[in-house]
């Protein structure tokens, strides 16, 4: 174990949220296209920071930051580290920061044809939950010993469901925002309530059940709180793009802090999913498979 | 779309003219919206560029009531008929942070001068739908390039996204039957052929409208067009 290792892993992942937001802020203040070369922007490296460009080339500037730290980290963990499954994780996210990248700038050169862009932002948040279980593998909690036993669980399959449809809102909402297709707005809806349905179910059982498990209480009190808010900042952003949009001057500061919290808070709300669902399998590895042994799963013929 | 009171009409005034032509004034009903200020904060040397305080234009009432950056050009009456492109370009200059002209017509392949007279650096984005689109830096005060469109198209939208609050429309067309109104509320469709047309007033803000006329020969036919709250 490489305390440095695991304190650099955790920044990186720090940081790439930061450059979710600087994402979001691209295209909630419209400067998707105000350079319009890459990978030069204006034929420079550091053109002047005036208008879109503030926020185009500071997201540039983090997303080189945040692929320089990747390759560095897949050296590292090459060196350092035993598990090949981390060692394959590394070279995935160094995979998609690259792609990511190059995608970034397809994005510009074809003038941000909608599938690029909503392809550009779910792996942007992609990598960042691909991360966040990164440096959950590199905790002293996945490299130490410890198990629980919580006998058979629904949580595992809840938690796999609540992935499924956040990662369908997340697909959804980055669609609503690059197509400006408001019929889209309908699914969206629907999948909240889902996602809001399963948050409340998912803290419910681990309540009832796992009271004394700090580490899964905090975390499912965490995603429901995340939910909640994520609720009232869509609806925010519906407020201020849908009943009064504002299409042709600057964007309304309300409306870029709307859309761009939704947004962010969308990242956040996977990542928080993808982490407490890591660390029940972790934890909890054999929950489930006892159904199997025990129960109703039994293969038929057996004794 | 906003629903337009619709208004006419024509005033059929023969003249005795020397050609055929189309014109006429734009008026404006109801009370003009308070125009909304721009703030050029985001770049200093765009907001160096205005001492007086700058407005939207994306409704400009003239002080004599008529509606300034209307497009009118002829919509039906020239099918089958062509029109040789203009060797003169269109000036198209981004000075002070802001399009000049605002609004302008052009004919599908003339070419537009784009220039860039600013001491700060612009994109140049064209959202054609119906030629291709291109997005351009123009990062030397200066520059200048040329750039044109290769079908009809009522209106391109031309933006910078680096200065968020700039843009501006460009009629393209397979003839030269267009004009724009200006501050006077004033529009000119000089020496058409005879015949009967079908022209369109379009407004950013306000949309379209349309009317029927017919020129007769050596006629001059007067137009007026009417967009309100
Ligand atoms: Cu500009």
């Amino acid at each position: 174990m490489n305390i440095w290792l695991r304190r650099y892993t955790k920044i990186l992942t720090g940081l790439t949220f930061g450059l979710v937001i600087a994402g979001g802020l691209v295209t909630s203040t419209g400067s998707g296209l105000a350079v319009p070369d890459w990978p030069l922007s204006y034929g420079q490296l550091m053109p002047p920071m005036v208008g879109g460009i503030r926020f185009e080339h500071s997201h540039r500037l983090i997303a080189s930051l945040i692929g320089f730290m990747t390759l560095l980290l897949t050296f590292w963990i090459g060196w350092r580290e035993k598990r090949r499954w981390m060692r394959w994780m590394s070279i995935g996210a160094l995979g998609m920061v690259v792609f990511q990248g190059i995608l970034g700038g397809m994005t510009v050169l074809f003038l941000l044809p909608a599938p690029l862009s909503i392809f550009h932002g779910c792996l942007a948040q992609t990598f960042f939950a691909w991360l966040v279980v990164l440096a959950y593998g590199q905790s002293k909690e996945w490299q130490s010993k410890e198990m629980i036993r919580t006998g058979v669980t629904a949580l595992k399959q809840f938690l796999l469901i609540a992935f499924g449809f956040v990662y369908a809102q997340l697909v959804l909402g980055a669609a609503i925002r690059h197509t400006h297709n408001h019929l889209l707005l309908i699914p969206h809806l629907i999948g909240a309530l889902i996602v809001l349905v399963l948050a409340i179910a998912i803290l419910v059982h681990v309540l009832r059940h796992h009271s004394a498990e700090s580490r899964l209480t905090k975390p499912a009190i965490f995603l429901f709180a995340l939910v909640i808010a994520q609720l009232l900042l869509g609806m925010g952003s519906f407020v201020y793009t849908v009943v009064f949009p504002k299409s042709d001057l600057p964007a309304s500061l309300s409306q870029v802090f709307f859309v761009t919290g939704h947004q962010s808070l969308g990242a956040l709300i996977l990542a928080a999913c993808v982490f407490l669902t890591a660390r029940v399998f972790r934890l909890d590895p054999h929950a489930g498979h006892e159904k199997i042994a025990t129960g109703l799963l039994r293969p038929s013929g057996a004794p | 779309m906003k629903k337009l009171i619709l208004s006419l009409i024509a005033l059929l005034v023969t003249s005795s003219a020397y050609a055929n032509g189309i014109s006429g004034t734009v008026q404006f009903k109801g009370t003009a919206p308070a125009p909304e200020p721009l703030s050029m904060s985001a770049d200093p040397t765009c907001a160096a560029a205005h001492s007086e305080p700058v407005y939207s234009q994306s409704v400009i009432v003239n002080d004599n009531g008529t509606l300034r950056n209307v497009f009118v050009y002829v919509k039906e009456g020239l099918e089958g008929k062509t029109f040789e492109t203009p060797k003169e370009s269109i000036e198209f200059d981004q000075k002070g942070c802001m399009y000049t002209p605002h609004v302008v017509g052009a004919q599908v392949g003339q070419k537009i001068q784009i220039m860039n007279s600013d001491n700060t650096l612009h994109n140049v984005h064209s959202l054609a739908e119906k030629s291709k689109q291109f997005n351009l830096g123009m990062p030397i005060q200066g520059m200048k390039l040329f750039k044109q469109f290769d079908s009809p198209e009522i209106m391109v939208k031309m933006k910078c996204d680096v200065h968020p609050w700039m843009s501006a429309y460009i009629g393209v067309l397979p003839h030269p039957y267009f004009s724009v109104t200006d501050n006077q509320g004033n529009f000119s469709i000089e020496s058409i052929p005879a015949g009967d047309y079908v022209i369109e007033a379009w407004h950013e803000t306000y949309g379209t409208q349309t009317q029927s006329v017919s020129v007769a020969e050596g006629e001059q036919i007067k137009v007026s067009f009417e967009f309100g709250v």
